[in-house]
């Protein structure tokens, strides 16, 4: 019985339609097959994608049923063989039991199923490959679990990259992600939390962490703020970060991103949470502290002399990258005199023929060094030999030659851009810092120099990752400061986690009997 | 223990700092008569300042966790509480804005010769501004930071100058009459040491267990740093060009050398003043504004800190007009700064013993 | 006149901080915020244009030295 209403009930309907997500809410189904039915298929209009097929049973032809799903998102050959041969050739009768009942018991071969009654869910699971069950007479309908997508294969990761370790990377389903995180961590310990965000994308978000060693205030802050996200679609992880960050104007990370399952999973040990987000292989583990940006997961699984040494060198080409451009303009313009003389000589005399001063012509290269960066990640490969020769060739040695450019200048520059790449996770913190510490630099000699790096120590000092203090390990006690931050102590004396972050009942991680003593 | 407050190291830490920044006047007693006994006087002015330092901690013991407006305001009537602090305030503006052009003129002949003053005061105001907004955990690791970078630039400066120690220069030792001793330790002790007193401003953001050993410790320990300076000092260049010189440590360090290749380093010693100064006028900015905040009843002391520290850079270039002018005021300046620091904790004290028991319940 | 851009700078980062803290005062305490910012600017201001404004140390050294 199709277009058996009234007609301003249409009109009243077709005008809800257009206020699409306050009202949906509002709509469930009712037992009339055909009004669901119509319903759905208005709410789907122009969604040629969208495959409605219906059902009679061959032994009782008072049995009704509709199916409806997304063709491209589901899994044909279960659909056929499962849902429709069972449902045409099963033998139940309609008792006086709840015949959807008895349908999801004992009919349908499918493994889970859920279900419903609100059609708000119904557009969000049929637009990710369940199938839909209506059946006449009940206005509750099942949503059958069919999905099949083509993903990408399980790869590298290529920003992470590391010597010896797994090579495991995450791919762009939140399942099979989370599947990766379950075969590391085999006990039930390890919570999932799902959660939508997104009011037009419907995001699934899955927040993962282990019960007995996560900070309860730190997992109820996350909430709170997961809960307070009224955005329109989320793509991406950054999308998240940028809006539940909390110091939101900071070049410096306060929220971590990994693509790897085996850094997820170490930090969770540790008590951090992770969050997994669907359709991106980026996911993200918080609190994170600041000498988090100077570690890699490699650093556990290669020996810890190497290791510690590798962190060392990150910290310190992080300094470095950020100030040599200024200490070099600090003492060639204003502190001549802390140079040895033979040095500044040298200098001064491949300044002379130079026209323009020394601070703008650091600038100018270090721009330059920023757009063959940038250029170098965006062009395709074929572009590359020639691009590469351009920027050696042409830029360093010629400008030298023409006299448009001092040649310490081209080192500085070479040594700065090489340690920035030491880090790539803070290439937008190393290149504000870099270019307020010229600046000031510049204009102010040492001076300036030391006021800049002041600005930036207290700023780094003041930055909290969800209420931690990213600087914490200034602030601890001799015995555990040196033991995971910037060095790294080997195993048997990593006994306890950390205080700010892990529960406090729940310290001691490490009480192995691995003793020297026994030797 | 509190993780808001400070710890009682990183007290120690700020005291030091704070004591230390004005070591950048303290070398210019040697113009007066003691010469080159300027280090017994040094040693003497802290003996001065002991028992100053115990009432300090006996008034912080009496009311843990206030800071001395809130004492005050305890101690006495609202009437003479507000003006007591009205005086206070005034006098801590006043000294902030010397110490700050202290800073500024130190930097300003040292290293930027011709830049004018204002842009320099500005870049320390605003640092320090930035400073004091922040949580005082900030301050309290910042300090820590700054403490060591500052011992291991002295050690280095101390250990690059043993090749060049003259100490005939230091002889002879007890040359000069006690009378002069005594007076030159006594400007010794008026001037950087007791101002301790704007450090009880903030007491209330300090987590102690012992007021008295913490500032002991504070105090023993700059005492032996600066002593040393000072000896360096006098062995290193010799009292009749010290007494020209404005800088003392600068010019000490300008005549180090590492072999051929470190020369010159004094823009080393510049790091270190800069950095204490940074610690010691956020330390002025946070008391003045929490003064501020008490006299206009204001719940948080950072909305004042803007125009409190505005007024001070404002006052900044009219207290001298030119840095001999600075130096010749010092002196004087200890008799003028009798009453507040050192008469108002004395009177603070006896009204302490004074006052009854079950007058001293307070209100949180 | 670079210092009247400097000025200029740094009247404008206090009225944005005033903007961010004045709600959340009373109506006394924004008073005497305003007070302090424009006395200390009138300072700055005729110490730019070299006015002279005696204060407590010459009166003090005058008083000392008589």
């Amino acid at each position: 019985m199709l277009f058996s209403k009234k007609k301003n009930e249409e009109l009243l309907f077709e005008n809800k339609l257009n206020n699409l997500n306050n009202n949906l809410a509002e709509y469930i189904l009712t037992e009339e097959l055909d009004y669901n039915v119509d319903l759905i298929s208005k709410l789907f209009e122009n969604v040629d994608t969208y495959t409605t097929r219906k059902i009679i049973n061959e032994n009782d032809s008072k049995l009704k049923y509709v199916l409806i799903y997304c063709e491209g998102l589901v899994n044909n050959e279960v659909i056929n063989e499962s849902i429709i041969k069972p449902l045409v050739l099963s033998r139940n009768k309609r008792t006086k039991k709840y015949f959807l009942d008895t349908v999801q018991n004992e009919i349908i071969q499918i493994g889970s199923m859920k279900k419903t009654n609100s059609v708000k869910e119904i557009i969000e699971k049929i637009t990710y490959g369940d199938t839909l069950l209506i059946i006449d007479g009940y206005n509750e309908a099942l949503l059958l679990n069919t999905p099949k997508f083509n993903l990408r294969s399980v790869s590298e990761p290529e920003n992470e990259k590391i010597l010896l370790g797994p090579r495991e990377g995450f791919t762009e389903s939140i399942l099979f992600n989370i599947s990766m995180l379950h075969r590391k961590l085999r006990t039930n310990d390890l919570k999932i939390i799902y959660k939508t965000l997104g009011k037009r994308s419907n995001t699934k978000i899955a927040i993962c962490y282990m019960k007995s060693i996560v900070k309860k205030e730190i997992l109820q802050d996350l909430n709170e703020r997961l809960d307070k996200i009224n955005i329109d679609g989320i793509l991406d992880s950054n999308y998240i970060i940028e809006l539940i960050k909390d110091n939101k104007l900071s070049p410096f990370r306060t929220i971590g991103t990994t693509e790897r399952p085996d850094v997820v999973v170490g930090k969770m040990l540790e008590g951090r949470i992770a969050l997994l987000i669907d359709g991106t292989p980026v996911a993200l583990t918080l609190p994170y502290l600041f000498v988090e940006n100077f570690q890699s997961s490699e650093d556990y699984y290669l020996g810890f002399y190497y290791t510690s040494f590798s962190r060392i060198i990150r910290a310190l080409g992080f300094i470095i990258t950020c100030t040599i451009p200024a200490l070099y303009i600090a003492i060639v313009a204003f502190h001549h005199e802390m140079i040895p003389t033979s040095l500044f000589l040298n200098i001064t005399m491949e300044r002379q023929s130079v026209p323009l001063p020394a601070s703008l012509e650091a600038f100018v290269m270090l721009l330059v060094f920023e757009i063959l960066r940038e250029t170098g990640v965006r062009m395709p490969t074929g572009v590359g030999q020639a691009l590469s020769i351009v920027g050696a060739l042409v830029i360093g040695q010629a400008a030298v030659e023409a006299k448009l450019v001092a040649a310490p200048m081209i080192i500085i520059v070479g040594i700065t851009g090489i340690t920035s790449l030491l880090i790539p996770k803070m290439n937008a913190a190393n290149i504000i810092v870099r270019f307020t510490n010229l600046l000031l630099s510049s204009i102010f000699g040492l001076f300036g120099f030391l006021i800049s790096s002041c600005y930036w120590l207290i700023h780094i000092i003041n930055l909290k990752s969800f209420n931690v203090n990213q600087v914490d390990f200034l602030e601890k006690g001799w015995k555990t400061k040196f033991n995971d931050n910037i060095i790294r102590m080997p195993w048997p004396k990593l006994r306890k986690r950390d205080y700010d972050i892990a529960n406090q009942k729940n310290l001691i991680r490490n009480n192995s009997n691995v003793g020297d003593e026994n030797a | 223990m509190n993780k808001q407050l400070l710890t009682e190291k990183q007290i120690i830490v700020l005291i030091i700092l704070f004591l230390f920044g004005s070591s950048v006047v303290i070398g210019i007693d040697i113009n007066s008569e003691i010469g080159q006994d300027a280090w017994i006087s040094l040693i003497l002015s802290f003996v001065f300042n002991i028992p100053l330092v115990l009432i300090f901690g006996y008034i912080i013991n009496k009311f843990p966790q206030k800071n001395i407006y809130q004492i005050i305001d305890i101690l006495f009537g609202k009437l003479t509480a507000k003006i007591l602090i009205s005086l206070f305030l005034i006098h801590i503006l006043y000294l902030g804005s010397i110490v700050l052009r202290n800073f500024s003129e130190y930097v300003e002949i040292t290293t930027l010769s011709e830049t004018p003053l204002l842009p320099i005061m500005m870049s320390l105001i605003l640092i320090s501004v930035y400073l004091s907004k922040s949580k005082i955990k900030t301050l309290g690791i910042f300090g820590n930071i700054v403490l060591a970078i500052l011992l291991v630039t002295i050690s280095i400066t101390l250990i690059l100058s043993f090749s060049i120690f003259k100490f005939d220069n230091i002889k002879p030792i007890l040359n000069h009459s006690i009378n002069s001793i005594f007076k030159s330790s006594f400007k010794v002790f008026m001037l950087p040491f007791s101002e301790l007193i704007v450090m009880l401003g903030i007491a209330d953001l300090f987590d102690f267990k012992n007021p008295s050993k913490t500032y002991l410790k504070g105090i023993i320990f700059t005492g032996i740093i600066l002593d040393l300076i000072l000896i360096r000092n006098i062995t290193v260049i010799g009292i009749p060009l010290l007494k020209d010189s404005f800088f003392a440590s600068y010019q000490a360090t300008r005549i180090l050398q590492l072999g051929e290749f470190l020369t010159r380093v004094e823009g080393l010693i510049t790091i270190n003043f800069v950095l204490a100064g940074i610690v010691k006028i956020t330390i002025f900015i946070i008391s003045l504004s929490k003064g501020v905040a008490y006299l206009t009843k204001n719940k948080d002391y950072t909305k004042t800190i803007f125009p409190v520290s505005l007024l001070m850079l404002g006052i900044c270039p009219f207290l001298f007009d030119n840095v001999v002018d600075l130096f010749d005021f010092a002196p004087i300046f200890g008799i003028y700064a009798i009453p507040i620091q050192v008469i108002l904790p004395i009177i603070i004290f006896l009204f302490c013993i004074l006052k009854k028991e079950k007058k001293l319940i307070y209100l949180d | 006149m670079l210092f009247l851009v400097v000025l200029v700078m740094f009247a404008l980062i206090i009225i944005f901080d005033y903007n961010k803290i004045k709600i959340k005062q009373s109506k006394k305490q924004n008073i005497i915020y305003i007070l302090l910012t424009l006395s200390s600017f009138l300072l700055l201001i005729s110490y730019v244009f070299n006015f002279k404004i005696p204060i407590i140390s010459h009166v003090l050294r005058k008083i000392i030295n008589k």
